[in-house]
Order: C-alpha cells, then sequence, then structure tokens
C-alpha cells in the first residue's frame, strides 16, 4: 500500500478512481451547480482547495491525535469538525474576495461541509492507509478529478440550453443521464493505474 | 409515381385529423425521395454549411463499402444484423418523434448503420435491439433529437452492451472472416470467390459451445499482439518471445490491410475505411483536421508506448497500431460526427490529439484491448469544454 508513488496516486484519483464518476459522491452540489461554466469553475476551485487541507489536516489528528490517544472511533466526528471549521474559512475569504462568485455558489459553498466527496476522500485515505505524501496526493487529486467533470459538465449543460430536452428530464433528468454517460465513457481507464 | 403516393397521403392526414401523428412518417419518406421546399432547420447547418440531408446521405456514401466488406467477411449474417439495427432503431426513433411530435430527421440511417459495424459479428439480435433501444433514447432523443447530442449515439450504445455483456463483446464474440483459411496460414490476402456473400453460417444464432462462440472463433489481432506483448513484457522471456511478437506484428500488417482478420464487422478492411475518408474529405463533409490529428495522436502514443528493440521495429508496431482494431473506422466516421465534436478549428486539433493519445493509453495499459471506443467519448464529454476554452483564449480581450 504505502509503495505507491504518490504521483500515481494523484493520476489514479483524477482519471481511473474518479470521486465523482466511480464512487458517485458529491453529486448535490454537482447536479446543482453545474449551470453555468464560471459557478462550476469557483466551486471547483473551492472544492480542491479545501479538499486539500482537509485531507491534510485530518491526516495529522488521525495519526498523531487520534491513533496514539486510542481514540480512533471518534474520526467520523474530529472530521466534520475539521471539515466545518475549513470551510468556514474558506468562505469568509470568498466573500471577501470575490462576492460575485459567493453569490452565485449561494447556499452551495457551506455545503460543501456536508459534500461527501469531501468526508469520502478523507476516509478513504485513512482506509486505505495511505502515507502523509499519498494523502496530500489524493486529496489534490479527487479534487481536481471532481473540477474536471463539473467543469466539463457545465460546458454541456450551456450547450444543451438549445437542445429540445422531454419536460420531464429538464435540468436535473438530463444531468444525470449526462453523468451516467460520463461515467460510461470513464470506466474505459479502468485498470490503467490502480491506487490501492 | 411516388409523388401521387405522397401527395395522397398528405390529402389523407388533411382529411382525417386522427392520423396525424403519423404526420413526422410521411414527411420523412417525402424528403428521403424529394428535395424539400423548405430549408434545413436542424443543427449543424451553423456548422458545416451543407445542408443535413446531403451530409447525411455522404456520410452514408462513405460507409456503404466497409459495410458491404462486412457482407464478404461475415457473411449474410451482416446484412441481418444491418436490417435489425436499422428495423429497431428506426421504430425507436419513430415512436419518439411521434409521441414528441417532432420531424424525423435522416440521422438515423447514419447511427444506425455505425453501429451494427462496430459490432462482433456474432451478437445476438436480442441484445443489438436492446442497445440500439438504448442508445436512440439516451444517446440521442432525451437531449432532442438529432444534432442536438452531446454523445455519439452509436457509441453510447456500443458501450452499454460492453458493460453490460461483456462475454458477448469481446475474445470469444470475434470469429475470423470468411476466404480466410487459406489467406490467413499464408500470410497473404487470397480474394477467392463470393466469400461470405453465399454463406449462412449462424444466420440466426451462433451456439456457444465451452464459453465460445463456435470452432470458427478467432481472437482479434489486437489482443494477440497484447498477450505477446506481455510475455516479452515478462521476467525472463527470451529474444524467441520477441522475435515471435515482431514476426506476428510484421506478418498480420498485410491482412490488417485488406481485412483478413478478425474484428468488429465493418473495420476490418482498412484500405476501404481510408477510401471511404478520402472520399468524406474531398467532400468536405469530414473535417480533415480531426482525422489527421487523431491519427498523428496515435502515432505519436504508439511511438512511446510500445518498447521495441529498433526504429524499424517501432515503426512496424506504429503501422500495426493505426490500422488494427477500430481505430481508423473511429478515426473517420465517429471523430468527425460534426454534433458531438468541437465547432471550433483550433478544438478540433486538440480533440483529434486526444483521442489518438487517450486510444493508445487505454489499448496499452488497461485491461481492455481496445481503446477507440471510449477514448471518442471520453473527448465527447470534454469537446464542450475545448470550445468554450478555445473561444475564451480567442476572444479575451472583445468581450470587455
Amino acid at each position: 500500500m504505502s509503495e505507491i508513488n504518490p504521483f500515481i496516486i494523484f493520476i489514479a484519483a483524477i482519471f481511473t478512481n474518479n470521486i465523482l464518476l466511480s464512487n458517485f459522491l458529491g453529486m448535490c452540489s454537482f447536479i446543482a451547480i453545474s449551470k453555468t461554466l464560471k459557478a462550476s469553475f469557483g466551486l471547483g476551485c473551492a472544492v480542491t482547495f479545501v479538499m486539500g487541507i482537509t485531507i491534510t489536516a485530518n491526516w495529522l489528528v488521525f495519526h498523531l491525535v487520534l491513533k496514539p490517544l486510542g481514540l480512533e472511533y471518534l474520526y467520523f466526528l474530529i472530521f466534520i469538525m475539521i471539515i466545518a471549521a475549513l470551510v468556514q474559512f474558506v468562505e469568509m475569504v470568498v466573500e471577501r474576495y470575490s462576492p460575485t462568485l459567493y453569490l452565485a455558489l449561494g447556499i452551495f459553498l457551506p455545503l460543501i461541509t456536508v459534500n461527501c466527496a469531501i468526508l469520502g476522500a478523507c476516509l478513504f485515505a485513512v482506509v486505505r492507509n495511505y502515507t502523509f505524501m499519498q494523502s496530500i496526493a489524493y486529496g489534490i487529486g479527487s479534487g481536481i478529478g471532481w473540477s474536471l467533470a463539473i467543469i466539463s459538465m457545465a460546458a454541456i449543460r450551456q450547450r444543451l440550453r438549445f437542445s429540445h430536452v422531454p419536460k420531464a428530464l429538464e435540468g436535473i433528468g438530463i444531468t444525470m443521464i449526462i453523468t451516467g454517460i460520463m461515467a460510461l465513457a470513464f470506466s474505459g481507464f479502468a485498470g490503467v493505474v490502480s491506487m490501492q | 409515381m411516388l409523388r401521387k403516393i405522397f401527395d395522397l397521403h398528405y390529402k389523407m392526414l388533411e382529411k382525417y385529423p386522427s392520423l396525424r401523428p403519423f404526420k413526422p412518417l410521411i414527411d420523412a419518406g417525402d424528403n428521403f425521395f424529394y428535395g424539400t421546399p423548405h430549408t434545413t432547420k436542424e443543427k449543424p447547418y451553423i456548422r458545416e454549411g451543407v445542408d443535413i440531408k446531403r451530409f447525411m446521405i455522404m456520410v452514408l456514401f462513405a460507409v456503404l463499402p466497409a459495410a458491404i466488406a462486412s457482407v464478404y467477411f461475415y457473411g449474410q449474417r451482416a446484412i441481418l444484423v444491418i436490417l435489425a439495427s436499422y428495423i429497431i432503431g428506426g421504430l425507436t426513433e419513430v415512436i419518439f418523434c411521434i409521441v414528441r411530435k417532432e420531424e424525423i430527421t435522416e440521422g438515423f440511417l447514419i447511427t444506425g448503420i455505425l453501429y451494427p459495424l462496430i459490432l462482433p459479428p456474432t451478437i445476438p439480435l436480442w441484445m443489438l435491439s436492446v442497445g440500439i433501444i438504448f442508445g436512440v433514447i439516451f444517446g440521442k432523443e432525451v437531449f432532442g433529437g438529432t444534432g442536438k447530442n452531446p454523445f455519439n449515439a452509436a457509441l453510447v450504445a456500443r458501450c452499454f452492451l460492453y458493460i453490460s455483456f461483456p462475454l458477448y463483446m469481446t475474445g470469444g464474440a470475434f470469429v475470423e472472416p470468411y476466404p480466410n483459411s487459406i489467406a490467413i496460414e499464408n500470410n497473404k490476402p487470397v480474394f477467392q470467390g463470393l466469400g461470405g456473400f453465399t454463406s449462412h453460417r449462424g444466420l440466426f444464432s451462433h451456439e456457444i459451445k465451452n464459453g465460445k462462440f463456435d470452432a470458427m472463433c478467432e481472437a482479434t489481432p489486437l489482443a494477440k499482439m497484447k498477450e505477446l506483448r506481455l510475455k516479452v513484457a515478462e521476467q525472463g522471456s527470451t529474444p524467441e518471445d520477441y522475435q515471435k511478437y515482431m514476426n506476428y506484428v510484421k506478418t498480420s500488417l498485410p491482412n490488417l490491410f485488406w481485412g483478413y482478420r478478425s474484428g468488429s464487422m465493418g473495420e476490418t478492411c482498412a484500405v476501404l475505411l481510408i477510401l471511404g475518408g478520402i472520399m468524406l474529405i474531398a467532400m468536405k463533409v469530414a473535417n480533415w483536421r480531426t482525422i489527421l490529428s487523431t491519427i498523428l495522436g496515435g502515432a505519436v502514443c504508439s511511438f512511446f508506448f510500445y518498447d521495441a528493440n529498433c526504429l524499424s521495429d517501432k515503426l512496424y508496431l506504429m503501422a500495426f497500431t493505426l490500422l488494427s482494431g477500430g481505430f481508423l473506422f473511429g478515426a473517420i466516421f465517429m471523430t468527425t460526427d460534426p454534433v458531438t465534436g468541437p465547432i471550433t478549428q483550433t478544438g478540433r486539433y486538440f480533440y483529434g490529439f486526444a483521442i489518438g493519445c487517450i486510444a493508445l493509453l487505454i489499448r496499452r495499459f488497461s485491461g481492455y484491448a481496445e481503446g477507440i471506443m471510449f477514448s471518442i467519448l471520453l473527448m465527447n464529454i470534454f469537446a464542450a469544454l475545448i470550445d468554450e476554452i478555445v473561444i475564451m483564449v480567442r476572444y479575451r480581450g472583445v468581450k470587455k
């Protein structure tokens, strides 16, 4: 487990084990925000940033605090708290420096707190016994993979504005179908590089 | 005569309003045989400057030689498979159009023939039908029909089958082509008589024996090459292994070129595919940028991904890569789809190059023997994004 090069994990997290398209984590904000390129790019950056930082912090807390104290069973609780604190921090930064982006993201910025992709990535890193460097690579890779998925989805949806989608499928329905086809295509990468 | 029949239909339509739902059907028949008085209302009119009907018919003509070759190599069953695809897929499309009150366009003429040509010849007919129904509905119709689909419907259908029924889509599903036992033994293409035109081997079903389809089952050149390459890559491999590997690559080149090899129905005969491609480019239906950059991407990647002892071996490997599997078929008929690809010229270079690279990446490093299907579908996802980026870079100063 510990022999895999962090760089390979980074690539694998983007393509072969894309956290959105192979684990289906982080779907809620993926579907809600992917309407315009700009907002999805902003959210993608925010998620990548939060993921990279939280996975580092969580790894440190898990291995330096929880493990020596024998409190591993608390890790769900602790992880969530760390994520919440960091998201609060990101929110303040975004509000200060880019009010337009802050308005575009709306409720979904605080909702990164409960974005399952972020907690999922932190937990995967612990379950798979990644080393410190591997965890960071995995976190940033997953964030970039997630951003890649949401940005390309936003581009497709922008193009779809001119399409005549059945009424019942407008919005979320068609997005789910596109996501399914995207996942079909991404399954082609299966086995190119392994991360476990 | 035909004109009268259609006029009669139109009159009946006016007389009996209850027949109204079938108007799209009559319209389609009318438009197919006669020019339409209307200008086109469907995409891709801006993108290519060719009326959609002419456009589709040209592609159909270009792919026809490959379709006829598939009958030559795989027997009358190929006709049956193509017919089934047209009938089932066409019905799905017609029902959808009637329910949604849309016009039936010529788009399905292309999807309906490209789809069977990328399937193994032993594909059970029910499976083919499931695939094309899925492809037409979820690959095309839910997005609003021809010209609006972000993904290539034929590839969506094939990918769906590939994931759902891998046994029928890989390895044992490929049979050796017809006039071949002599050809493959001598490693020389021999044209013999009518080939598969007179044969109805396994017309309605292929029996499965011992997990394989029948005695004539034959691994595709790509699968064989992969096996030999893995042997060379193993520890303790001898120079003989390498010799065997290179020998196979060299001797199979003429077979790949003339089409004597197992594979999906339409992708075997490289010569006819190239002719079709030249025709498409000459008619300005397909964009040469995409085709060229796809082939370039494949060639460059094969140079880096496949190890060989000397340069000439590398060149042989490169030729093998480009001629084998569905690479040419994909590059010529799938990447050039004007709807699912990027619309900017610069974007097309990137798009094609990435398709070539990813196809080779999947072939070389993943468990799958062939990667062109996945790579085109993957780049369909990113096509819209590529356009956005190109436009953003090009018009950076203009918007503000």
